[in-house]
């Protein structure tokens, strides 16, 4: 009987302590990558830090997510802290009042991130969002040993770089891996191209509508050419468009060798030290090569200075516990070196003294020199608007439609959104 | 006496009752009054009164008539294809023929996995590059009749569509087979008996008394059909360039992706018009043809 009473006594209070601690929620789309245990580890650290307080992080996939976080958001019972990717799709939740500014951390913020990191989750003045995941820039990862066997070398301008596609080719390798069924990732080549033909201002003018740009002028009507000659000289694998990179359908091309190169994210070195470990000596990065007599600067890259942000809810209960968890992640220097082993690289200010592997520096090399990001169309731009986009890439590379064709659909897409 | 019970009927089915009328019923009269209104689903923001424009851009949206074209190709395929195979294996696997028992379950498989594991295995067996039927091409020395199935728009929305089949044939064969069973014996041993060749017992028995068997799963088809969701959005997510779009997913890409709650009821709204209409008709015509009761 006593035994029982005690035990009652110990539920009883473990359960009042359990309702007296402040529960925040934490949405993420870390469902397998490197970024998974580090925030885990950092939560279970964190509680222990601060007593009373209980870190609940749900890890949902990538697609979901954007679907189960509207769906929330707009029953209003949405997640303390949520992740976003800034761009059009935060500032939508923005206008519909949903997200709070983090004005109290600004001074803090400043101090801590180099301050190119906010410009995705900078809307009127205010940040609304803490970069938590890495730069991240879009490069031709591709296999050192292929090159060599070949004797290729890395190309610097668009015609080497055909010249190395023809001679892959010709060897029986498939130059490029893509998997377009997502579409986000044929639309790499859309937006570089037309950074490299006519850089990077007259980009950001064409995406803000601004009078006198348009999608229907020379350089984005040459980038479409540019990228059909790449479709018509077989540069990519059969039925491409049907390929989902999610199921790893153009990285297994990669891993295997059948093909030398992909156009990929930051994000690609975390999931080829997951799948492919064996291959990992054999990885090379470079940027994407110039275009000759192009405008842009052949150092800029097209990406995000942060890609997953983490944001705070309006509907969060206990804001300042939310502030103080955010804090505490990004000063947890466990957190971040694991988060930098992994080939994360946060934007905070020092992230090199942490960097040791030569891939992962290579790709802070190049981010340190690139003196304009763009940040992916898909992000920067309105949910409706970055699907037009994509689905017009996506027509280009099945040569359904003209670069013409193309970009009078985008523009008119866009007269129509901002003449509401 | 019947008062009481039909208060405890009434009781205990009111949970039921309450989650029905608030999850299905409801929604369809909330659906039509959203589809008039410029909205992004966000109970905060304000919802602009849009008159009939959401109406006006459906019906001019050259995306959604491919998806109900998609939608009616495949209401087709499901009665010209899926029933009339499921009937012949229903037939089948009725007989008392050794192994039956066996083959029913095998063929039955495919209708208890999830349409997300179908979408996934399918898509891995259509790979260009690593896939099963592109490997048995080449293995044939028919290495020029491999293709990109699910990338290349002309072949893509065929493609779904026999992943669509294999996974609902099961179904009616199940239907039939049920059905089958509940027709007495002695029925087919007067066949026998008057010398009823097979065909003829098939055409002049079997066929007639399984009418409506055919009608339930004609409306079944029909309706299923007209809404389907499941693989496509697995599979190919509506493309390549829209061309396996369906009304369902765009539905859900435009309500849940693209922020427009209000054109998305739209959709809703209409695809619900469309299928009772279609219901009714059926039915409708259905009544006229005499029915055989057993």
């Amino acid at each position: 009987m006593r035994r029982f009473l005690v035990i009652m006594l110990i539920v009883g209070l473990v359960s009042s302590s359990v309702m007296l601690a402040s529960v925040i929620t934490v949405w993420d789309v870390w469902t397998t990558g490197t970024m998974k245990p580090v925030i885990d580890e950092a939560a279970v650290r964190f509680e222990k830090w601060n007593p009373g307080m209980q870190i609940n992080v749900v890890h949902i996939q990538n697609d979901p997510f954007k679907t189960k976080l509207k769906i929330a958001m707009g029953a209003g019972t949405p997640p303390d802290i949520f992740q976003s990717w800034g761009g059009g799709v935060l500032k939508t939740y923005i206008d519909a009042g949903k997200v709070y500014p983090l004005d109290k951390l600004n001074a803090w913020l400043k101090a801590k991130f180099m301050s190119s990191a906010f410009d995705p989750v900078t809307f009127n003045g205010h940040i609304y969002g803490i970069p938590a995941e890495s730069v991240t820039g879009a490069f031709f990862w591709y296999r050192k040993s292929i090159f060599k066997k070949h004797n290729i070398q890395i190309p610097k301008t668009w015609s080497d770089f055909l010249d190395v596609c023809s001679k892959l080719k010709k060897n029986g390798i498939i130059p490029i891996a893509l998997a377009n069924r997502t579409k986000w990732p044929g639309s790499f080549y859309y937006m570089y191209l037309a950074d490299r033909i006519a850089g990077y201002e007259f980009v950001q003018k064409v995406l803000n509508h601004e009078k006198g740009y348009s999608f229907v002028s020379d350089p984005y009507i040459q980038a479409g050419k540019m990228l059909q000659e790449l479709v018509k000289m077989g540069a990519f694998e059969k039925g491409f468009n049907g390929l989902d990179y999610d199921t790893g359908q153009s990285r297994a091309l990669f891993y295997t060798g059948k093909s030398a190169m992909i156009l990929m994210g930051s994000w690609l070195y975390g999931a080829i030290k997951r799948e492919a470990p064996q291959v990992i000596d054999d990885i090379g990065i470079f940027n994407f090569p110039m275009v000759e007599n192009g405008k842009g600067d052949p150092d800029d890259l097209v990406g995000s200075p942060g890609q997953d942000y983490l944001c705070i809810t309006n509907a969060a209960k206990d804001k300042r516990a939310a502030m103080l968890f955010l804090r505490n992640y990004f000063t947890d220097a466990i957190a971040l070196q694991e988060a930098v082993a992994g080939g994360n690289l946060i934007p905070f200010k020092g992230v090199e003294t942490f960097v040791t592997d030569p891939v992962v520096s290579e790709e802070l090399n190049l981010f340190m020199g690139a003196k304009h990001v763009q940040l992916w169309y898909d992000q920067f731009l309105p949910p409706e608007l970055g699907e037009v986009h994509k689905n017009v890439v996506q027509a280009l590379f099945g040569l359904q439609i003209t670069p013409e064709q193309a970009s009078e659909q985008q523009q008119k897409a866009f007269d129509k959104y901002y003449s509401k | 006496m019947w008062k009481h019970r039909n208060f405890k009927t009434l009781i205990f089915s009111l949970p039921a009752i309450v989650v029905y009328l608030f999850y299905f019923i409801l929604p369809i009269p909330m659906s039509l009054f959203y589809s008039f209104f410029k909205w992004n689903g966000f109970f905060s923001s304000p919802m602009i009164p849009a008159g009939l424009s959401n109406w006006v851009s459906l019906f001019k949206d050259t995306i959604f008539w491919k998806a109900a074209e998609n939608n009616f190709l495949l209401v087709v395929i499901s009665i010209l294809i899926q029933i009339p195979i499921g009937l012949l294996l229903g037939v089948l696997v009725s007989t008392k023929l050794k192994g039956m028992k066996l083959i029913k379950l095998l063929y039955f498989l495919p209708m208890m996995l999830s349409a997300v594991g179908i979408g996934l295995l399918w898509e891995y067996i259509y790979d260009p590059n690593f896939g099963l039927i592109n490997a048995v091409l080449n293995f044939i020395g028919l290495g020029n009749l491999t293709h990109g199935w699910l990338g290349d728009p002309k072949t893509a929305i065929w493609s779904v569509f026999v992943v669509i089949c294999w996974e609902y044939i099961p179904f009616y064969m199940i239907i039939f087979a049920a059905a089958l069973s509940g027709i007495p014996k002695e029925l087919f041993e007067a066949a026998r008996i008057d010398g009823a060749t097979h065909s003829q017992t098939f055409f002049k028995v079997t066929l007639p008394l399984l009418t409506n068997a055919i009608r339930t799963s004609t409306i079944l088809a029909l309706i299923g059909s007209l809404q389907y969701f499941a693989l496509i959005y697995v599979m190919t997510d509506g493309g390549p360039t829209h061309s396996t779009e369906v009304m369902a997913l765009l539905m859900y890409k435009q309500a849940f992706r693209f922020f427009k709650t209000g054109y998305g009821s739209t959709i809703a709204v209409f695809m619900f018009v469309l299928s009772l209409s279609l219901t009714l008709v059926t039915l409708k015509l259905y009544r006229r043809g005499r029915e055989y009761e057993v």
